[in-house]
């Protein structure tokens, strides 16, 4: 192969959020076994690097061999289709038309921005979402543990070098989006050691168990579940690893908890002025966070006037994802630049890299050439003395290196153009040189 | 040779109000590696500042022998308060204070600098004539004031954030902010050092001060109002478990009353 450009040879098929319904992706996302037949197959029909990304949001089929490659020898992007669509067909009970219809082919230089792009969260449903990059890093290690990832892993540790320059030098990720993880970042302004503080969820509705199950997570000490029904109440502790309650005992729960999830189907607040007055008196002032994701809403909205209790309702938190949707839309525009100029500077150091076997092939080429030449004359019967012959070889060496003198300085020149890849293309097939495979690994100067 | 301190003084104070601008600044950076960046800058402005003060202060006292006791209780008030910060930094995360507690250390270096270190009845020189009295007074205050400013910062960021939280406005910067339960903490540790240091303050002055004139000043009487909010609300705290805003308010105000007795000192 001739200097060969990897990247033309590197394809990217999928379906995501955007071009495919839940259903389909329900059915695409393959999980285990499946899987793993799915990679080994299409690696004994690429014959290359194969990876498969497989996430709620997209599927995704990474391939980097020379049969994707366009052109006479390589497939057409109908083939590339039809050929992974059968593959996936069998294993999903999809029809091939159905997928196809899902489908997105990105190749070459398009396939390697799309890659950049997924691993910066860039493409994701909620942009900046930090599971991506983990999803995308196990996805190539479960490549890697079925021999299928090949040159794949260079060009993904590439992927995920750019996604870390974005996450550090934009705010893409900074601003939570979930309703229920910005009820926990709250409770963190207010409570620094979420382990000593009681946390009390009163009602069924789901938002308020999926806020309860964040601050689980996040280490909350004690978990408190207070329903109307008591054995709702022990049902629902249960699942979350809490103690139930019964709501009538709401006044004196009040007093020990210090944060409050309330999610009741009540037409009437719960949580009164007066209620809360007198358990904030018990507790000593201490500061109660609560979270009011009732509609309509629990807690009397005068509730939040008083000292040390903070309300936050379901618009409250809804604003706050809103704004850091905005936040995070604005930062995804620097982000989209540092993708493109990552993309840049990729190509540069191939180009910089191919330059240099690309000079010396030329230039051995040439000499050699120029040895030949001299040595054909020098065969001749002519009688030369060796002043005569100094100055044929000086000679010859002049006339190479005047040549090679402007061929050289414009390739070493064009090592930052984005075109250089083509020229050094060109270069090789005109004066029939052979090139050794390149290095797409990173370079040291990388972040 | 006869050289004039004071331009360095003023030096000083400029050099304490451009880290609280840095410190203020490093609050708003929208990314990363820009915070990383502008966290390192406050952080190394505050610790020159620190460095030139001290020296400075080493300087003056060599050159002038200490004429200026007062020069001297606002000198190391402000390095005190400057190294206090540091030390809590060290353990909590408190960056958003730096630019509060640098501003904070601007004024008493003002004050510093108003002193120009003439020798006066108020302000005698710190040699073998100085009272002990009067040494133990400064020193006991220079530490009290030191907890007491730490205290108070942590007030005014306490009711900073707790304002942000009521009126659901989580803005940029919030992030950096350290908990209210953090703050409150930290303000509880403050009282308690520095209570029982001002109060030995309190004292040894008013020994110092019956002693001399006998007379009952009105930066006496500030000093022990403020001494007396200062017991109240930790009284508060301890027995009935005061907490929050109220606490934070009463803090803040006993501290302005010291910062006007140093004030009163200072423009006398």
């Amino acid at each position: 192969m001739s200097s060969a450009l990897a990247t033309d040879h590197l394809i990217v098929v999928g379906l995501n959020h955007k071009t495919a319904p839940l259903h389909i992706r329900e059915q695409l996302a393959l999980q285990g076994e499946s899987k793993a037949e799915l990679i080994k197959t299409l690696k004994r029909r690429l014959s290359g690097g194969t990876m498969v990304v497989s996430t709620c949001n997209r599927v995704e089929f990474y391939g980097l061999s020379s049969t994707l490659s366009l052109g006479e020898e390589g497939l057409t992007d109908h083939q590339v289709l039809e050929m992974i669509s059968d593959v996936v067909s069998e294993r999903c009970q999809i029809p091939i038309d159905e997928l196809i219809k899902h489908f997105y082919i990105h190749r070459g230089d398009e396939a390697l921005h799309h890659i950049f792009r997924v691993a910066s969260s860039l493409d994701s449903l909620v942009i900046g979402e930090p599971q991506i990059l983990g999803q995308l890093k196990e996805a190539l290690e479960e490549s890697q543990s079925f021999e299928t990832s090949g040159d794949l892993s260079i060009l993904m540790e590439r992927a995920f070098l750019v996604a870390r320059r974005v996450r550090n030098q934009t705010g893409i990720s900074k601003h939570v989006v979930s309703v229920s993880s910005i009820a926990v970042r709250l409770a963190r302004h207010i409570f620094e050691d979420l382990s000593e503080r009681t946390a009390l969820l009163i009602g069924a509705g789901e938002m308020g168990e999926l806020a309860a199950r964040h601050l689980h997570q996040d280490g909350v000490g004690r978990l408190l579940v207070a329903n109307r029904n008591l054995d709702r109440a022990v049902a629902l502790a249960e699942k979350l690893n809490g103690s139930p309650r019964a709501l009538s005992e709401l006044s004196e729960l009040l007093v020990t908890a210090d944060i409050v999830i309330t999610s009741t189907g009540s037409q009437e607040p719960i949580i009164t002025p007066e209620i809360a007055q007198a358990a904030l008196k018990s507790r000593k002032y201490r500061p109660l966070f609560i979270i009011d994701i009732a509609v309509p809403r629990d807690v009397d909205p005068r509730v939040n006037r008083l000292e040390n209790i903070y309300v936050y309702d379901v618009d409250d938190l809804s604003q706050i994802a809103d704004e850091n949707m905005a936040q995070r839309a604005n930062e995804a525009t620097i982000a989209e630049e540092l993708v493109k100029e990552e993309l840049l500077k990729f190509h540069r150091e191939r180009a910089q890299r191919n330059l240099g076997p690309l000079i010396t092939a030329l230039r051995t080429k040439v000499h050699t050439l120029k040895t030949q030449e001299i040595d054909w004359a020098l065969s001749k019967e002519v009688v030369m003395n060796q002043a005569q012959e100094k100055l044929l070889r000086q000679m010859g060496d002049r006339l190479t290196n005047k040549i090679l003198h402007d061929v050289l300085t414009g390739l070493k020149s064009l090592a930052h153009h984005p075109q250089s890849e083509d020229v050094i293309e060109v270069v090789s097939t005109l004066f029939k040189l052979t090139l050794p495979e390149e290095d797409l690994s990173p370079s040291s100067e990388d972040p | 040779m006869n050289i004039d301190l004071d331009p360095w003084f003023i030096g000083g104070a400029t050099l304490f109000a451009m880290s609280g601008v840095l410190h203020l600044s490093s609050m708003w950076r929208g990314n990363d590696a820009g915070e990383e960046r502008s966290k390192w800058w406050s952080k190394i402005s505050l610790d020159i500042s620190l460095g030139y003060w001290s020296l400075l202060l080493v300087c003056w006292l060599l050159h002038t022998g200490g004429q200026g006791a007062s020069r001297l209780w606002f000198g190391l008030s402000a390095l005190a308060v400057g190294l206090s910060y540091r030390l809590i930094d060290r353990r909590v995360k408190v960056r958003s204070l730096g630019g509060v507690i640098s501003a904070l250390i601007a004024l008493l270096a003002v004050f510093s600098y108003q002193l120009s270190g003439e020798p006066s009845l108020t302000a005698p020189s710190v040699d073998s004539s100085m009272p002990t009295t009067l040494i133990i007074h400064i020193a006991l205050a220079v530490a009290g004031l030191a907890a007491f400013a730490v205290s108070a910062s942590m007030s005014g960021l306490y009711l900073v954030v707790a304002k942000r939280l009521k009126s659901k406005q989580l803005v940029m910067g919030s992030k950096r902010l350290p908990s209210l339960s953090t703050l409150d903490e930290i303000n509880l540790k403050g009282l308690l050092i520095g209570f029982p240091l001002y109060t030995g303050a309190l004292l040894v002055g008013s020994a110092y001060a019956f002693g001399g004139s006998g007379e009952l000043s009105l930066s006496y009487l500030v000093s022990l109002g403020s001494w007396s909010i200062y017991g109240g609300v930790l009284q508060a705290r301890l027995t009935a478990g005061w907490r929050g805003q109220r606490a934070a308010w009463l803090t803040l105000i006993a501290f302005i009353g010291i910062l006007l007795v140093a004030a009163s000192y200072s423009f006398r």
